[in-house]
């Protein structure tokens, strides 16, 4: 007994040891291009980022830079801002949001759900507004909210490395918040693995323009619809390397409309994670792709009839595989109650006996 | 007294148990304009570095995205003694890259501050000399050659001007430990020491709420700065402002024209002491009557009221809708006070426990269970023997 104790602590300490000279530095946070998963970064932690892009318009070509960061703030709760510079020169919006997640989210979860308060900060000259003009332009704040959620099918027992996105957005494009009232859905499927990742993303967007007429009922009825493909390539273990095109499959603008959606784009995103501390969902996501490559590598090495070797290694990570599914803990109630019931079961064996032994006394 | 002083050693021994829960917080720190009345502690020493960005009515280039206006400041701050600290703050860099005004100034609070307190009260005074003596942005045209006038950070004056105010807030932790809430109220004024501006003397009010964490606060925060008016009505100002065309100028500024701006912010710590904060003012005046666009006849034709009340030129709270305000705070000395430590420990207390897969303990309390189960079974094994045997020997014993 001793013995096996001692060499499941050693068994213990080495895969502790080997998952984190293995340890991808993977944010809980990280979604796609275009939408970011619903759970927070951990707390405390802080990812700085940088964005290239191109974008190509019916009326011209346009590169931009993105510049940002963010922070977990608390257990469920996220502070993210950015800028941009238009044309890698001039001052565009400065966004910054506050998410939070629902609680429970240091674990494999299926089911996420978060809500962002979202402020941008506009540097598009705005005449239009009441009280402005051409003499008196405003910059204005616009504060607006978004929700993400997203299904991660690794928590299920199937241990799909999939993940699905779909969040609303009350802005589009953040330099036309003064012209148009816009709405956003998006959606987006990750297929994950150990370092890297694939996804897709596709979105609809909605405007409906400020300037019009104020007594003419207006209508989200500019619209369009895009599909982007792209991935995550992750450099180290740590830095990320995200890249996208976008490709506008339908619109429906009106002719003399001020924004006509670009046709093509391309961006190119690095994400260099400053203070990390690993979350217990993302090193169990880490040991199931580790089991997982394991099991394929075994698979390929040894023949099924390994009879009565108990690998415990193996049964340890099978352990932590089923803490991952169901966040489990030992239930020592039950094993108290059966202790007991046994107990009961035994007493009263002896008390058939005593009364034997009565019998025999009789 | 000493009862206190157990109680603080107590929390100390405590703390220094989890001195990575040990964050260095400044007794004295506030939200963004709303001042908390206690002080940094005896013998700290603070250094705050702030950045301020606003767009305001900048010259469109292409595609009109303007520059900003980024000004850098520096602000130090040090504890004298337990109920008094001492300050000086600047703005190093403004309009034509020259520096602009320096401040310097005091905090007192009441004795018994060492430990939380729920009613807190103090004081704030500042002597702020402001140096820039140039005409820069104005709001309408409204300011003179030396660069006193409207901005769009507000009504600023050339030269001195002192500005104090009245601190009280509530610090809900120390009567509620699960609610580490602080509430703050400032009342108080800003009088310039020039004669011919004291009728632009102002009136000062900052509220704010925060939630003070144990490694991150935020905030949220209403302040104004309003000219003393002695009725409801607006004020009504005339000035020859020699810096636009030497012609006097009357206009009036209604309560809802004053700088009035809702905050939100937030401050993360690190345990070395380092402090990240953000804020971010929202303007949320607005506009009465006529405004800049407005002046000599179109006031007459579209505003006959104003006209009959001798206003010439027109107003309206064209301040910076927004403002990024992003700093680094940072202890060059620092010992934990008595209150920022119950904090801590309150705060800890109240925190809920992270769930976490212990391997060795469950490693452990498996094979703990599965021994205990075993032994007790022998236990009980032997029990009933000897209870069979003693039986079997009185049975035998009474034939």
């Amino acid at each position: 007994m001793k013995h096996t104790t001692i060499f499941l602590t050693i068994a213990a300490i080495g895969v502790i040891h080997f998952v984190n000279a293995q340890t991808v530095k993977r944010g809980r946070n990280e979604g796609t291009m275009h939408i970011p998963a619903s759970n927070v970064m951990g707390n405390g932690n802080i990812t700085a980022y940088a964005d290239i892009g191109g974008f190509l318009s019916p009326e011209k070509f346009e590169g931009n830079a993105v510049v940002g960061a963010g922070i977990g703030i608390a257990e469920i709760l996220q502070f993210n801002a950015q800028t941009t510079f238009i044309n890698f020169s001039r001052f565009g919006p400065t966004e910054a949001h506050l998410q939070a997640t629902l609680p429970g989210n240091d674990r494999l979860r299926f089911f996420g759900f978060a809500a962002s308060g979202d402020l941008y900060l506009s540097t598009s000259l705005d005449t239009i507004t009441e009280g402005a003009d051409v003499t008196k332009p405003e910059y204005n704040p616009y504060p607006l909210f978004s929700a993400i959620v997203d299904f991660d099918w690794l928590s299920k027992p199937r241990q799909l490395p999939l993940k699905n996105y779909i969040t609303f957005n009350m802005a589009d494009n953040p330099r036309l918040l003064y012209r148009f009232k816009q709405l956003s859905l998006k959606t987006g499927i990750e297929w994950k693995f150990s370092q890297h990742s694939l996804f897709i993303d596709a979105g609809v967007a909605f405007y409906k323009d400020k300037k019009n007429n104020p007594l003419v009922k207006q209508k989200y009825n500019q619209k369009y619809a895009w599909i982007s493909p792209g991935g995550r390539y992750r450099i180290r273990n740590r830095f990320s390397l995200l890249g996208n095109f976008q490709i506008t499959v339908y619109r429906d603008f009106e002719a003399h409309s001020v924004f006509m959606p670009d046709i093509f784009s391309v961006r190119v995103k690095f994400e260099a994670p400053i203070i990390f501390r690993e979350t217990d969902a993302e090193a169990i996501r880490t040991l199931v792709f580790m089991q997982k490559k394991k099991e394929e590598t075994q698979e390929g090495k040894f023949s099924p009839d390994i009879e009565g070797e108990q690998n415990v290694i193996n049964k340890f990570e099978q352990t932590m595989s089923d803490l991952a599914k169901e966040d489990e803990t030992f239930d020592y109630t039950k094993e108290r109650d059966n202790l007991i019931k046994r107990r009961e079961k035994v007493e009263a064996l002896m008390e058939k006996i005593e009364e034997l032994l009565k019998e025999d006394e009789e | 007294m000493k009862k206190t002083i157990s109680k603080l050693v107590f929390l100390f021994a405590v703390l220094a148990a989890y001195p990575q829960t040990d964050y260095k917080r400044s007794r004295g720190e506030g939200f963004y304009r709303c001042a908390i009345s206690n002080t940094i502690g005896p013998g700290n020493v603070w250094i705050d570095f702030y950045a301020l960005g606003f767009l305001w009515d900048s010259e469109p280039e292409e595609d009109n995205l303007p520059a900003p206006f980024a000004f850098p400041e520096l602000r130090t701050e040090v504890g004298i003694k337990n109920f008094v600290s001492a300050f000086v703050e600047s703005r190093v860099l403004s309009y034509s890259w020259k520096f602009d005004w320096l401040a310097v100034g005091g905090k007192f609070t009441f004795l018994k501050n060492k430990d939380l307190r729920f009613h807190n009260v103090g004081a704030k005074i500042e002597y702020r000399h402001r140096f820039l003596s140039e005409f820069h942005t104005s709001i309408g045209g409204f300011q003179n050659s030396l660069g006193t006038g409207f901005t769009p950070e507000g009504f600023v004056v050339q030269g001195g001007s002192l500005r104090f105010l009245a601190l009280y807030d509530l610090d809900f932790i120390s009567k509620f430990s699960f609610l580490p809430l602080k509430v703050s109220l400032n009342l108080g004024a800003n009088i310039p020491f020039d004669k011919e501006f004291v009728e632009y003397s102002q009136y000062l009010v900052n509220f704010g709420v925060a939630y003070i964490g144990l490694g991150a606060d935020v905030f949220i925060e209403y302040s104004l700065e309003a000219f003393f008016n002695k009725s409801t009505d607006p004020k009504i100002f005339s000035f020859n402002w020699s810096g636009w065309g030497s012609t006097v100028k009357t206009w009036e500024v209604a309560f809802s024209e004053n700088p009035m701006y809702l905050t939100l912010g937030g401050r993360v710590r690190y345990p070395n002491g380092l402090a990240l904060y953000g804020a971010v003012p929202l303007l949320i005046s607005w506009n009465i009557g006529s405004t800049t666009a407005h002046t000599g006849t179109e006031i007459k034709v579209n505003f006959p009221e104003e006209a009959a009340r001798g206003i010439t030129d027109g107003f309206d709270p064209w301040y910076a809708k927004w403002k990024l305000i992003i700093a680094l705070s940072y202890p060059i000395r620092y010992r934990q006070t008595g209150a920022e430590m119950r904090r801590s420990f309150l705060l800890l207390k109240n925190k809920k426990g992270k769930k976490k897969i212990d391997i060795d303990q469950r490693l452990n309390l498996e094979r703990n269970s599965f021994e205990q189960e075993k032994n007790s079974d022998e236990t009980d094994r032997k029990k009933r023997l000897e209870r069979i045997k003693k039986r079997r020997e009185e049975i035998e014993g009474s034939q």
